[in-house]
């Protein structure tokens, strides 16, 4: 084998699973440092037609980067950051490796006190560039800054023979979200924005949905302008404030947050940018807005200042990594749970059938869920927490359910998480014939020998898939 | 009506400044800052005796011109007025000349009742400060305060950590307490009182507004100790961790000991 290539041995076996807790398989190992080692690595494999999984840091939850089989190629010491340049606009030039984090940390060093970011805020900041551009996640900041591919300019991309292409704008959307089916990304040129001059991070607390439901209504009457525009807004339910508020002891950057009062079922977070004045004149319509809902305006929190807004993310991550915590318990009782959450978009709902979208059948089959996420484009995310594996099967019904009434409507049942090998078996029923066949396309042109992240969006069966029970709709 | 001047600093938010060789100071231009959050715990006990007994609740603290911005977000909290020593002529000042500075500031506006500090700052570290101001101020001292109970106009029953055991005792003001973080969970800065701080303003202060007027008592000239040195800990690197057992562990351990 090359010097590159490892076979696969028990101190390896952490690569084998990720967020999402499926277990995988491979026969060999790489963790290659250079574009010029990936070229190699998959000329060596593209030979000898082994299949490969990309990894980045495997913080993905629908199991993207769970090998299926083959090699694994890890990216995890891609992590140099090559440029940053400031000629015609902010950008930085790096590996896939690069984390989140680190990225931030590095534009804070190197363009001190030019307040610069990458919009693109996932959740995870442990997430490798690389899978965020696989993914095309998102994340906080999408009520304002929308998608990530806005904030690219340029990927190498070596395909399934070791063949490098260097993409720029115009063929960007091949690759991002495409979740590694043609290439390994071995570069990226990211575009930052400067950050707002000041910013608010507002929580206000509601003991009816309805009143939250009002106020998010006129909230989004609310006009942004340069000078002054909503960055965020985040909806929790109160299941997601207990779980958290349960394990915020062992959570340093929340542990010291207030509880949230119990008479209150929901909680709204919004982050606004901008100005001042133009901020203080948002705010000024929000407490007006809040009084006519029926919300109390002497119990809202109102932070500013990037350490204090970072504080009140924490909480938002929080919620995601609560649920995780919740299932790895649930997992030592019996590991075939694993983790089910929703992913879909309901536009066109009120924020109230949003959230009853997921309650009503959750109460009617007893079964214990959480609700938050992205209020604009109605992105919540709908998390099942079983307590055992009768719970679990029945979740798996309740999310099939989820699934099967937003396709009928939307006839799209993913968003921001990717389709990954949890919910491959879908996308048959996901993609229209046109979209598969430009897939299909692409796959030929740049993975002809269907190497690279098997099992990734299409599973085996995909285009055999009987989509009419998705048509129908049935009940649990 | 209690009078509590809770006494506050501006603080870097992040361990990443670097040292002027020369003097011996933090340069804090340019880094982001915060409260520092041992000072939260103090104003949180303030304003939980405001709002049992009738009180109100001052803020002081020293610093450059842009840690009004620390003080108007404790309007955001409740405070009632905010007082910022700033003088080009206080910088460079250690604990002595700082406890000093607050001192001559807190008596300059009024007479308190009870002057709360928090625990220690994020980055000077001392711990000090609380007890020389007490000094400087001639005043019962409280350190390690957890908990407050039956507050009254005349005093109130504390809770003191002591390391190996609690200690409760009565105490009458004036007086000046020192409280942990354990204790006093910060409250959130309210919407409410974000958007009336707006409207708010912060009374500065220089050495001209003070009783002693001699710059020589103030900042690094005031100062009897100068900081030789500052750095952060040296990082160590991620390295790969083995789990051995038994007599594999046995002798890895003799291996490593041997090469010494």
């Amino acid at each position: 084998m090359s010097r590159e290539i490892y076979p696969m041995e028990e101190k390896y076996q952490e690569y084998l699973t990720d967020e999402s807790k499926n277990q995988g398989s491979a026969v060999s190992i790489s963790f290659p440092e250079s574009e010029e080692e990936i070229q190699e690595i998959m000329e060596t494999l593209g030979k000898e037609n082994i299949p490969v999984t990309i990894q980045g840091s495997m913080t993905g939850i629908v199991g993207g980067s769970v090998p299926v089989g083959g090699h694994i190629m890890n990216l995890q010491k891609m992590k140099r950051i090559e440029a940053y340049t400031d000629n015609d606009g902010p950008t930085v030039t790096l590996e896939p490796g690069v984390s989140l984090e680190e990225l931030e940390q590095g534009i804070n060093r190197n363009f001190k006190g030019k307040g610069y970011f990458w919009p693109p805020s996932p959740t995870e900041t442990t997430a490798s560039i690389g899978g965020v551009l696989a993914t095309a996640a998102r994340g906080i900041n999408i009520a304002y800054y929308e998608d990530t591919r806005k904030y690219v300019s340029e990927i190498h991309l070596v395909d399934g023979m070791g063949k490098l292409h260097i993409l720029d704008k115009s063929s960007l959307d091949t690759v991002i979200g495409s979740e590694g089916l043609y290439g390994v990304i071995t570069k990226a040129t990211l575009l930052l924005e400067k950050k707002p001059e000041e910013n608010w991070g507002i929580t206000f607390f509601f003991e009816e949905l309805a009143q939250v439901n009002d106020f998010v209504n006129g909230i989004e009457e609310i006009e942004d302008t340069p000078f002054g525009y909503i960055v965020a807004m985040e909806y929790v339910d109160r299941a997601s404030i207990d779980l958290v508020e349960s394990k915020k002891e062992f959570m340093t950057k929340i542990k010291e947050l207030p509880d949230v009062e119990p008479e209150f079922n929901h909680l709204l977070y919004i982050e606004i940018g901008g100005k001042e004045d133009a901020i203080t004149q948002i705010a000024e319509k929000l407490m007006e807005l809040v009084i006519q809902c029926d919300g109390n305006p002497d119990k809202a929190w109102a932070v500013m200042g990037e350490a204090e807004i970072q504080r009140m993310r924490a909480f938002h991550h929080s919620v995601a990594e609560c649920t995780n915590l919740f299932i790895e318990e649930a997992r030592r009782n019996d590991d075939r749970i694993t983790k089910l959450e929703s992913d879909m978009a309901l536009p066109g709902l009120s924020l109230k059938e949003c959230v009853e979208f997921y309650t009503e059948a959750a109460k009617a089959n007893n079964i214990d869920i959480t609700i938050f996420g992205h209020v604009e484009g109605r992105y919540l995310h709908a998390n099942i927490l079983p307590k055992n594996y009768d719970e679990y099967e029945r979740g798996r019904r309740l999310l099939s359910f989820w699934n099967q009434k937003a396709y009928k409507k939307y006839k799209k049942i993913t968003v921001e998480h990717g389709i990954g090998k949890v919910k491959s078996d879908l996308a048959g029923c996901i993609f229209t014939k046109d979209q598969i066949a430009q897939i299909e396309e692409q796959k030929r042109k740049y993975d002809p020998n269907r190497l690279l992240n098997r099992g990734n969006i299409f599973s085996e069966d995909a285009y055999d898939k009987d989509c009419s029970v998705y048509e129908a709709g049935s009940g649990l | 009506m209690i009078k509590i001047a809770v006494c506050m600093k501006q603080v870097p938010a992040y361990s990443e400044g670097d040292m002027d060789e020369k003097t011996g100071l933090m340069k804090r231009s340019g880094l982001e800052t915060i409260t520092n959050p041992y000072d939260l715990s103090a104003l949180e006990a303030a304003l939980r005796i405001k709002e049992e007994a009738n009180a109100t609740v001052d803020v002081f603290s020293m610093g450059p011109e842009n840690a009004e911005a620390m003080i108007k977000d404790a309007y955001a909290y409740g405070v009632d007025k905010g007082y910022l020593l700033t003088d080009s002529r206080f910088g460079g000042a250690d604990v002595l000349v700082t406890s000093y500075t607050l001192m001559q500031g807190i008596l300059a506006v009024n007479k308190y009742d009870l002057i709360i500090c928090g625990k220690q700052t994020t980055d000077g570290d001392t711990s000090q400060v609380s007890p020389a101001l007490a000094k400087w101020l001639g005043l019962p001292n409280y350190q390690g305060v957890i908990k407050l109970l039956e507050i009254s106009n005349d005093g109130m029953e504390i809770h003191q950590d002591l390391g190996e055991f609690i200690q409760v005792l009565k105490i009458n003001y004036p007086c000046l307490i020192s409280v942990n973080r354990e204790g006093f969970v910060p409250r959130m800065p309210s919407f409410k009182g974000r958007l009336e701080s707006k409207n708010k303003s912060v009374n500065e202060m220089s050495i001209d507004n003070l009783e002693d007027g001699d710059v020589n008592h103030y900042g690094i000239k005031g100062s009897t100790t100068k900081v030789k040195k500052i750095f952060p800990p040296k990082r160590t690197q991620a390295v790969e961790a083995q789990v051995l057992e038994g007599m594999d562990g046995a002798m890895e351990i003799l291996s490593f000991l041997r090469k010494d």
